[in-house]
């Protein structure tokens, strides 16, 4: 399993998506420190807003998008799924190796950039340690979610930006109805308690339904893509 | 009796409006078997379905018994050269080998992939990603790949393809080893050559439908026992066409434009050996011998024709 881990690594990182992604890793950061040497910001709220809106948000479904969609996804495009998929593996144990690999790439990608921009603001403990477990349990969350999208959907990129962008930042910011089926919304929630801060908009799961919720999505998203995968048609 | 180690009972295979198979029925047994069809005849449809890659629309295909779209036991008898090119980026023979072995569960899979590799005649120890390989190269690797187990049923569609001459004939005798073996090789091909060198059982798959099988010499002479056209022009078409109307040889004669007559003929030897006396004996001089209907397409079109009720 561990020459399979390598290769589904080596498959979805390119020089381009890292460069990318440690560039807007980077702008995050700049506006982090430009919240902490501005005499008109308040370091804890500003330094949570920023964190929940640009890192959490935003950046966090990006990267894990953009990688999870293409760990099995680029395989099953290219024709390549068949050197896995007709081996004598169990899907689930295909499917966590696939997840691990983008693990292992999206939470440096995201966890780095965000707990330096924490430092650079100047937030305090409770911010920087909600922040970081709301972003690993993002990470797994969306995770989970865009590998079996990636596997089944044509331009799941296109569709998934359209689930983060559109349903995640806009229809589900209207009401408790759409945002209990959000990703975003338990992870902000799980933030704001832990951060002992005010959660933005329609984000007010009690902690530990929010934490329960993200695990729970990706043990389901496990489920699922596992079945996904063993009835997919492979060309 | 040998005993069926691939069973296809009348199946059946549409994409959408597109039918690839159509009431295919066939047993495989151990030994070399090839599949023989020109492109788009629905082998590697038949393929995908034979590996459990995808089902049957209609029919049931069973591996050593068993359903191979679900069966793990048949996956770790099975091995798969598959007809697309691509390879996983960023990695290097052994890397890509080795990750088969290890799939397979090979209690030592990087000795089993150099092994493997080595049957192949790749050098294991090359460190180039497959990208920087040329195409007979990709191509044995894939077929590496699929041996790297040792597998009883052993399934490779175009698997000479991108070849060269003396590497295709390396390829071949391996297959040819491998099926003397007493496994199940299942060689797929568009190349009448290349089943002759093969030497094995065809089954010839045509327009989505089984055309012919049997052993290669009785296919090739269904190959040749059919009604062949051959255009010929000369220096004086009717004088010609009048003569040929009496050749015990010929079944048909028609004149066309540009100087040609076409001719039928069940017995393309005699016909080729008697022409020249013929023309001579008419003071007509050849310009011309063109069969019209030798290219593989119209050999299968026939083939179907001929089985159709």
């Amino acid at each position: 399993m561990i020459a399979l881990y390598r290769i589904m690594l080596r498959t979805s990182v390119t020089r381009g998506r890292l460069l990318a992604f440690i560039a807007g890793g980077a702008l995050l950061d700049l506006i982090a420190y430009s919240i902490r040497v501005s005499d008109f910001a308040n370091r804890e709220v500003d330094g949570f807003a920023l964190l929940d809106v640009a890192a959490l948000a935003l950046y966090v479904p990006v990267v894990v998008l953009v990688f999870s969609t293409s760990s099995l996804g680029d395989l099953a495009q290219d024709g390549t799924l068949v050197y896995v998929w007709l081996r004598p593996v169990a899907s689930w144990k295909v499917v966590l190796v696939a997840l691990a690999a983008t693990l292992s790439i999206t939470l440096p990608l995201t966890l780095i950039p965000a707990w330096l921009g924490a430092l650079l603001a100047g937030v305090s403990d409770k911010v920087f340690w909600g922040m970081s477990v709301s972003v690993v349990l993002a990470n797994l969350a969306y995770a989970a979610l865009f590998t079996g999208f990636g596997l089944r959907v044509r331009h799941a990129l296109i569709f998934g930006l359209g689930y983060v962008v559109i349903w995640e930042a806009g229809i589900a910011s209207l009401g408790k109805g759409p945002a209990a089926i959000s990703i975003r919304h338990y992870a902000e929630s799980l933030f704001a308690h832990m951060g002992n801060q005010q959660a933005p908009g329609s984000a007010e799961a009690d902690l530990w339904p929010s934490v329960i919720v993200l695990v729970a999505l990706f043990a389901v998203g496990v489920a699922i893509t596992s079945v996904l995968l063993s009835r997919q048609d492979v060309a | 009796m040998t005993t069926a180690l691939l069973e296809i009972n009348k199946i059946a295979k549409w994409y959408g409006e597109v039918v690839a198979l159509s009431g295919v029925t066939a047993n495989i047994g151990p030994g070399l078997t090839s599949l023989l069809g020109p492109n788009g005849a629905g082998k590697s449809s038949l393929i995908r379905i034979l590996c459990g890659l995808t089902s049957p629309s209609q029919g049931t295909v069973r591996v050593m018994g068993r359903d191979p779209r679900s069966s793990g036991e048949v996956r770790k008898v099975l091995g798969l050269v598959p007809q697309q090119e691509r390879l996983p980026p960023g990695v290097n023979a052994i890397e890509f080998v080795t990750m088969a072995a290890s799939l397979q569960g090979m209690p030592h899979p990087e000795v089993a992939a150099r092994r493997a590799i080595e049957t192949v005649e790749l050098d294991p120890n090359d460190s180039r990603h497959l990208s920087a390989y040329s195409k007979g190269m990709r191509q044995r690797v894939k077929i590496a790949q699929a041996i790297v187990h040792d597998p009883r049923i052993l399934i490779l569609d175009e698997p000479l393809n991108g070849l060269d001459p003396r590497q295709r004939s390396r390829m071949a005798q391996l297959f040819i080893r491998l099926g003397a073996e007493g496994r199940c090789v299942l060689v797929s091909s568009h190349v009448l050559e290349e089943v002759q060198e093969l030497s094995s059982t065809v089954l010839v798959l045509a327009e989505g439908k089984l055309a012919a099988e049997g052993d290669f010499h009785a296919i090739r002479q269904l190959l040749d026992d059919r009604p062949h056209r051959i255009r010929l022009r000369s220096s004086d078409p009717l004088k010609l066409a009048s003569g040929l109307m009496g050749s015990a040889t010929v079944s048909a004669v028609q004149t066309a434009g540009d100087n040609a007559v076409i001719i039928d003929t069940w017995s393309v030897t005699p016909f080729r050996r008697r022409l020249p006396r013929l023309a001579q004996e008419l003071n007509v001089r050849l310009l011309e011998v063109a069969p019209l209907d030798d290219d593989l397409e119209s050999v299968f079109r026939y083939l179907v024709a001929r089985r159709s009720p």
